[in-house]
């Protein structure tokens, strides 16, 4: 706990150990953006009108990640169904119903064996039955932290595509705006503005 | 009870994790929003830099330019315009580059006052050159012709201002404002171009000029293209010289493109062109080449169509041809009568043919029927008129003048034969001869007479030299 906190206002106090003086003829730099001519700097702007058209667009068709995970959350793969990671997906949520499968088998199990075990009247049977049962929990609790863990990868990497399937969007809308504009016609290459 | 612990930091890690960027982007806009600008500005470069969100990258770059903006205001209203113009530079929008402008412009006040014309110029071609695409570089392009004009009088820069303007903003109520200025000397400078025409060489290239000249709006337009079609007559003019119809033709038509007022005159001309045509094809069919005749007078057709005065010449040259041809049938029969000596027939024939087609063999072959008719009457008689005929009767006067000469000497000594024909008329030829004896010399005198053509041959010396040959 004190490593995490140490480690927190590292973090914090970090770029204020290499904070830089303030260089107004830097800061106000004409050239700092490669502007070298007055066609570079509209064509700059150009390209940023362009995409800020599609800003609306993708806000609209975006996948928002909490709610993705939160998907995730309730239904381990959901969030992978949603960026169209359907195999992962499919992965994870069947091997997340196999642990929690094989947990409650190992749990009912033990459950069955400790109720024999209470039931026993004979000392080998007693401390047979204790054993298996006690075995099978061991199992069971095991398999149970697997189905945890996995969960918790699921979380992760639900975080990861949502983010990848977003960057993605981006750049296919931006394709598809630049093909629009750039279109192969019988009368050759026909660009529109 | 720590495993619980340990479960709710790892989920809140991982909540922190996934909206890590997100926080990025809204902490710089929240730095925006705050005012501080210079920090929201590197916080944005920074974000802009690292981040493979084109989304992000694009909220941070429109951001950016509005720190810019905002940081520029603040410069501008501290009168700090090198600064302020940098920021808004650096803001690179179209409502910065607006306020780019009006930093400039109060620039250019200042230095009106130091009355620092250059640097007013090079401002204005500054903000030409570099914010082309403001709205306001035409109105700028206008101060920048008007501030020439008025201080240098440098009327072929100016006029290449204007121009500029034109082709660039053709719509704009600037270019009619820079019209006043234009106007003060584009009729000198059209009366300068005009004036080269009088040596009559490179009226081309004037025409051009004048062209690209009216191509921009003035108040001369008319006057322009006065001088155009004038410039164009006169080039028809030279071709007519040299003989170049249709190039005269075109350069009238388009003579008449620029000034209808010409048309008269125009008209007037190419139907003398025309009439070029019909008299050249006249004097093709005079001498009877009646296919190029009716090539020129087809030419008239390509400038003025359906021309009743070419149309009456060619049927005129295809009722030629006809003539000719029956001259030349005519002809032929003439020549079956003469051989067949039916030469009063002949006769009429060749007449016939000669009413049709006046030709020299025609006239020839009527003269010598006639000499055959007369032959055929009495040969003797027409040989002896040939010879008196002949020249005048100038072997008739020697005969005389040589007797006169002989009687003076030797009175009644002198001995004459008188005239005396010798062969026969079958080969339309016949010797006549005049011979005289005296007590001292003879003298023979002899010829041939050819009946046919009338002509006369002497037949000695003595004869030769009566004739003077």
């Amino acid at each position: 706990m004190k490593n995490i906190l140490a480690f927190l206002i590292l973090v914090i106090v970090y770029p204020a150990l290499f904070a830089q003086d303030f260089d107004i003829k830097v800061f106000a730099d004409t050239l700092k953006y490669k502007w070298d001519s007055p066609a570079s700097r509209y064509e700059y702007r150009e390209d940023l009108l362009f995409r800020t058209n599609l800003l609306k667009k993708y806000e609209n068709e975006k996948l928002n990640i909490g709610f993705n995970i939160t998907k995730s959350m309730l239904i381990p793969g959901m969030g992978h169904f949603q960026t169209k990671n359907y195999l992962r997906g499919q992965i994870l949520l069947s091997t997340e119903i196999i642990l929690a499968g094989t947990t409650y088998f190992l749990y009912d199990k033990s459950q069955e064996k400790y109720d024999k075990y209470h039931n026993s009247t004979q000392i080998d049977e007693m401390n047979q039955y204790y054993s298996d049962a006690n075995s099978s929990y061991k199992q069971a609790s095991l398999t149970a932290a697997l189905f945890v863990v996995v969960w918790g990868y699921n979380l992760y990497d639900t975080y990861v595509v949502t983010k990848q399937y977003n960057d993605r969007l981006w750049l296919k809308n931006v394709d598809k705006e630049t093909n629009k504009k750039i279109m192969l016609t019988p009368n050759g290459v026909s660009i529109k503005f | 009870m720590q495993l619980k612990i340990k479960f709710i930091i790892f989920s809140f890690l991982l909540l922190l994790l996934a909206s890590c960027t997100t926080n990025k982007y809204q902490a710089a806009e929240s730095i925006l929003k705050s005012g501080n600008y210079p920090i929201a500005i590197e916080e944005f470069d920074k974000l802009i830099n690292i981040s493979k969100n084109g989304y992000e990258k694009t909220l941070s770059e429109n951001s950016r330019s509005e720190a810019y903006y905002q940081l520029a205001e603040k410069a501008k209203s501290l009168n700090n315009y090198n600064l302020a113009i940098r920021l808004y530079y650096l803001a690179n929008s179209n409502q910065a580059d607006e306020r780019l402008i009006d930093c400039y412009m109060e620039l250019v006040e200042g230095f009106k006052t130091k009355d620092d014309k250059n640097r007013i110029l090079s401002t204005y071609n500054y903000i030409i050159n570099y914010l082309y695409l403001s709205p306001r570089v035409p109105e700028l392009m206008y101060y920048r012709l008007n501030s020439i004009y008025n201080w240098y009088n440098d009327k072929p820069q100016v006029w290449d201002y204007y121009c500029e303007l034109f082709t660039k903003y053709p719509e704009s109520e600037f270019v009619k404002k820079s019209q006043v200025i234009i106007d003060e000397f584009l009729k000198e400078k059209i009366d300068n171009i005009v004036q080269e025409k009088k040596n009559n060489e490179g009226l081309d290239l004037i025409i051009e000029t004048l062209i690209e000249l009216k191509k921009y709006p003035s108040s001369y337009q008319i006057y322009i293209s006065k001088e155009i079609s004038q410039i164009y007559i006169q080039l028809a003019e030279n071709d007519i010289k040299s003989r170049d119809y249709i190039r005269a033709d075109q350069n009238f038509r388009k003579a008449l493109e620029y000034d209808e007022t010409q048309n008269d005159y125009v008209n007037k001309r190419l139907k003398e062109v025309c009439d070029l045509f019909i008299n050249h094809g006249n004097s093709l069919l005079a001498k009877r080449q009646i296919d190029d005749a009716i090539s020129f007078y087809n030419r008239a057709f390509t400038i003025i169509p359906e021309y009743s005065v070419a149309k009456q010449a060619i049927a005129r040259a295809e009722r030629r041809r006809v003539e000719i041809s029956k001259a030349e049938e005519l002809k032929q029969d003439g020549l079956q009568l003469d051989r067949k000596k039916k030469y009063a027939e002949a006769l009429e024939v060749y007449k016939r043919a000669y009413q049709l087609d006046d030709t020299d063999e025609l006239s020839k072959l009527i003269f010598e029927m006639n000499n055959v008719i007369q032959i055929e009457k009495d040969p003797k008689a027409f040989a002896l008129k040939v010879i008196n005929q002949y020249e005048g009767g100038i072997i008739a006067r020697r005969v005389a003048g040589l007797k006169a000469d002989l009687v003076k000497k030797w009175g009644k000594d002198v001995r004459e034969s008188g005239w005396k024909a010798i062969g026969s008329a079958t080969r339309m030829k016949m010797e006549l001869r005049y011979d005289f004896i005296t007590p001292d010399d003879n003298y023979f005198l002899s010829w041939q007479v050819n009946m046919k053509d009338k002509t006369v041959i002497p037949l000695n010396k003595l004869t030769e030299k009566m004739i003077g040959k």
